[in-house]
């Protein structure tokens, strides 16, 4: 009946690779192609800041979606588009321009993300903290709407995450090798021989790339929030935990473990990362979680602070790490009133915390109600692209 | 392991047995989803066999005459204001698709919100603070959202607080409706309450710990000194004596103040300061107009509680025996209560109602360092600049007391003894009481006066519908004295009811009136 598209900054699928000059450049979209090194091809991202700067990659994108992977004619279905909750109007009418004219969809609505996660969970109202790759988001929702004047952001993200862990690992001399730079050859039985590869004409961006794809792994399997505040004093002696790269060493990781999630918490510590001091000013500014999750509800109305209190969703990649929940939740009894009950909700499954907006997309759009709210084709053509303003609140 | 040792027995044997066990164990733990009572409802097992046999089952009736297709057709919504078509899945019977509007068509509602023309807006609506402009964009934007004036705020341009958006609506319909709305939207109240709402909220949880150790410990120490003096008789002049009965008793919720709460307070004891709070919270989100005083009061004992000052028991004060923990919430109030428990029911109200019409609600004042420099004066002089010459200087002289008292008190450093202030206070109170007994003698002097003049009335003036008719009469004369007449305003406006008149039969009388010495003077 209808499809949706979830057009979330994800970039695992969503980067393409470039290759060539930049006159004539073509583009491989999708996690398959990225996965196969090229010469000269770099990894390019069409959003900065979660905002969109390159709309012809982003159209390169919904083509390959629509039409290679979902393998549908787009003039037939409705579509349904989530954004992220600072999208500008701009934007908004560009993504409306596109879709009509390009795709010519019969009808279009442009969601917000918080909205659908909140309507994958089940509930109108509720405050969501999205901690995706690139940022960390956090929105009240009332009653289906987000209430813009209360939004936080904050640039720390997964992705951020990962590279404070490989600049940390780096210090320590460990040097992570990307994929493509070993083949590894079966000696004798359970007996590997690693070989390096050159490839001189790889880009930086596609090494650094590589090797984040490897970091991210090691961060998802390793580590997790701590349950006090990190110190280096008593996380000096902890156990340290192995981990195998794909090259076959075994590195160890001891207090990082615990340190890199901690900066979500507190992002001043950054600033103890070797590596990491160009972000010192970025991160100066930036607040813990605990802290945006309280501002957030403080600049909210008094009569919905305790409802948005005792309904905290937590989605998004990075809030599948293990204890983050728990953590948070703990940090939030602390400073918040008495008066609230405090509590954070998470789906239990880590695929379900990362997709819960396009659950939230797939379960508004088939809502029989819903049906009257599209933005249809007649209405752009009749009151043009501004009009979506009115129609998507 | 040494037993094995010694046994010779493999050492090996032990991880195999422990997964012998694993498997038998599984079946006794309770399957999650289902509660453990609930579990054990079944016996603590898990049914082997399905306890329902599917030949039980109603199959549904699928009769041979009709034949049921799926098909993919389009359909139209009458909830759209366009033709656009979307295409669904529909049950067909026996070729006829089903007719009729799209079956959630009819759960489009929507609120009527007043549309008003330009030449309407000029004539009904204007107001100086909102343009023409922004109360366009407040009405369409509640129709776009509607209503949901928390969104409509959010979404509103220039920061109007909901409480104003809401008034701003809320007036601006009720033109357009010729039926008088019983509920109006009251707008201070609305904001008083959210700011008490706040306040309660942002109570961080260092504030809230320790009220509830000085309550914990001044619970105790009342206990002890309770046990010790067994039967103390507290008279009402010392007010000094009171601190110990007042420190204990109940602690008054929003809900409570009402006549009702007299009786209450010599047997409650102290209630669990969160129950407390959240019946609170629980009269904040209510928007019911309710009586002016009890409200105030209210705010007044969130604002101390926010304050949240306590200030430490001296125990070993011999020689003053009152308990000096004054958690400004409940003290001041259970010895308000205990000094006027003699007086009646009405009595009270009648001086809290004074205690307002002078536009001094006094705990604020007391308590809040804003106003120090608030110029009594002018209030005064704003309040009763209508009556006469010779009503002002009445009243300024007997304000004036009360006023020097509560400036003394002001001007002092912010660390003013609570004990000092709420003696003051109830003193206050004291006059006050005194002043509308004095009041009501020199009616019944009069109505006597009267009485003899008309030769109509022999009774004396202690009957009811003869008081009231005889106040009438007061209201409809002109006499020189304003204040008694101001006084029989204010009787006239409360005696509905006439239970037990408490009337206290007080020594100081007129010739006190008059003796009472000048201490500031009003400019006349």
């Amino acid at each position: 009946m209808e499809i949706d598209d979830a057009d979330n900054s994800d970039k695992n699928s969503g980067s393409a690779p470039d290759s060539k000059s930049k006159s004539k450049r073509k583009l491989y979209v999708g996690s398959q192609d990225l996965g196969f090194r090229r010469d000269h091809m770099e990894v390019l991202s069409p959003l900065k800041d979660g905002i969109v700067v390159d709309w012809d990659m982003v159209e390169n994108i919904w083509d390959h979606a629509l039409r290679k992977c979902l393998l549908i004619d787009p003039k037939e279905h409705p579509m349904l588009l989530a954004e992220p909750c600072s999208n500008t109007q701009q934007q908004r009418e560009k993504t409306a321009e596109i879709m009509f004219e390009k795709y010519q969809v019969p009808a279009l609505f442009l969601a917000k993300n918080a909205v659908l996660t909140s309507f994958a969970s089940g509930r109108a109202t509720s405050l969501v903290v999205d901690c995706g790759g690139g940022s960390t988001t956090v929105a009240p929702v009332h009653d289906g709407y987000v209430l813009q004047k209360a939004v936080a952001t904050s640039p720390i993200g997964g992705e951020f995450l990962t590279d404070c862990l490989l600049k940390s690992l780096e210090q320590k001399g460990i040097s992570i090798k990307p994929r493509y730079a070993f083949k590894r050859k079966e000696i004798r039985a359970g007996e590997f021989q690693i070989m390096d590869l050159d490839f001189p004409n790889t880009t930086e961006s596609y090494k650094l790339y590589s090797q984040r794809v490897i970091v991210g792994d090691i961060k998802e399997c390793v580590c997790r929030a701590p349950d006090t505040p990190y110190d280096e004093t008593s996380y000096s002696n902890i156990p340290m935990t192995p981990y195998e790269l794909p090259d076959g060493q075994t590195i160890e990781i001891g207090a990082d473990r615990f340190k890199i999630p901690d900066v979500l918490f507190n992002p001043s510590l950054v600033q103890t990362i070797p590596g990491m001091e160009s972000f010192a000013e970025m991160t100066s500014s930036a607040r813990g979680l605990p802290q945006m999750v309280i501002d957030s509800i403080n600049k909210c109305d008094v009569d919905i602070r305790r409802e948005l209190f005792s309904s905290i969703l937590l989605s998004g990649g990075t809030a599948s790490m293990q204890q983050l929940k728990e953590r948070l939740e703990k940090d939030l009894l602390e400073e918040s009133p008495q008066a609230a009950r405090v509590k954070v909700l998470a789906s239990g499954n880590a695929t379900e915390r990362r997709f819960s907006v396009w659950i939230g997309g797939s379960i508004l759009a088939s809502l029989g109600s819903f049906q009257q709210m599209w933005f249809s084709k007649s209405e752009f053509e009749e009151h043009g692209a501004s009009y979506i303003q009115r129609k998507c609140p | 392991m040494d037993a094995k040792d010694i046994l010779g027995l493999p050492k090996n044997a032990l991880p195999s047995q422990e997964k012998k066990s694993k498997p038998p164990k599984e079946s006794q733990r309770k399957p999650d989803g289902i509660s453990r009572e609930v579990y054990a409802l079944t016996g603590g097992l898990a049914p082997l066999m399905p306890a329902i046999d599917v030949n039980q089952l109603k199959r549904k009736v699928q009769s041979d005459n009709e034949k049921i297709t799926w098909q993919w057709l389009p359909f139209t919504n009458s909830a759209r204001k366009d033709d656009l078509q979307l295409y669904h899945w529909v049950r067909v019977v026996n070729g006829t698709p089903p007719t009729g509007d799209y079956s959630f068509a009819k759960y489009n509602k929507s609120v009527d919100v007043v549309k008003y023309t330009d030449e309407e807006y000029e004539k009904y609506l204007t107001d100086p603070a909102w343009t023409k402009e922004e109360t366009d964009q407040l009405f369409d934007l509640c129709e776009q959202f509607d209503l949901r004036f928390v969104v409509v705020a959010d979404r509103f341009p220039s920061s109007k607080t909901v409480e104003e958006l809401k008034d701003r609506y809320y007036s601006g319909t009720s033109v357009f409706y010729l039926v008088d709305n019983l509920e109006q939207y009251n707008a201070s109240q609305e904001t008083e309450r959210k700011r008490a709402l706040n306040l309660l909220l942002s109570h961080t949880k260092q504030q809230e710990r320790k009220d509830v150790e000085v309550l914990t410990h001044a619970k105790r120490i009342t206990e002890a000194r309770k046990a010790i003096k067994a039967s103390a008789v507290s008279e009402l002049p010392v007010l000094s004596d009171i601190g110990p009965h007042g420190a204990d008793n109940a602690i008054i919720t929003a809900d409570d103040i009402s006549p009702s709460t007299n009786s209450q307070f010599p047997s409650s004891t102290t209630p669990n300061p969160v129950s407390e709070t959240a019946s609170v919270m629980a009269s904040l989100r209510t928007t019911s107009v309710s009586l002016c005083a009890p409200v105030m009061l209210c705010f007044w004992l969130f604002r101390c509680q926010f304050l949240g000052k306590c200030f430490a028991a001296t125990i070993n004060d011999q020689e003053n025996m009152q308990l000096r923990v004054y958690l400004r919430t409940y003290a001041l109030e259970q010895m308000v209560q205990a000094a006027s428990s003699s007086a009646g029911l009405r009595t009270i109200k009648r001086v809290e109602q004074t205690l307002q019409d002078l536009g001094l609600v006094f705990p604020l004042i007391l308590f809040d360092r804003d106003l120090v420099n608030v110029d009594f004066e002018r209030v005064l002089d704003h309040k009763f600049g209508h009556l006469g010459l010779q009503g002002r200087r009445f009243y300024f002289e007997w304000m004036d007391e009360a006023a020097v008292r509560v400036i003394s008190q002001v001007n002092l450093k912010p660390k003013v003894p609570t004990k000092a202030v709420c003696v003051e206070h109830l003193e206050l109170r004291k006059e006050i009481l005194t002043l509308l007994n004095l009041q009501k003698q020199l009616q019944y002097k009069e109505a006597e006066g009267s009485s003899f003049r008309d030769g109509s009335y022999t009774e004396t003036p202690g009957t009811p519908p003869k008081q009231q008719s005889l106040r009438a009469v007061e209201l409809d004369r002109t006499f020189t004295p304003d204040s008694v007449n101001i006084g029989g305003d204010r009787f006239g406006k409360r005696e509905q009811k006439r239970k037990g008149p408490g009337r206290l039969p007080e020594a100081p009388s007129s010739p006190a009136q008059s003796k009472r010495p000048r201490k500031y003077k009003a400019s006349d």
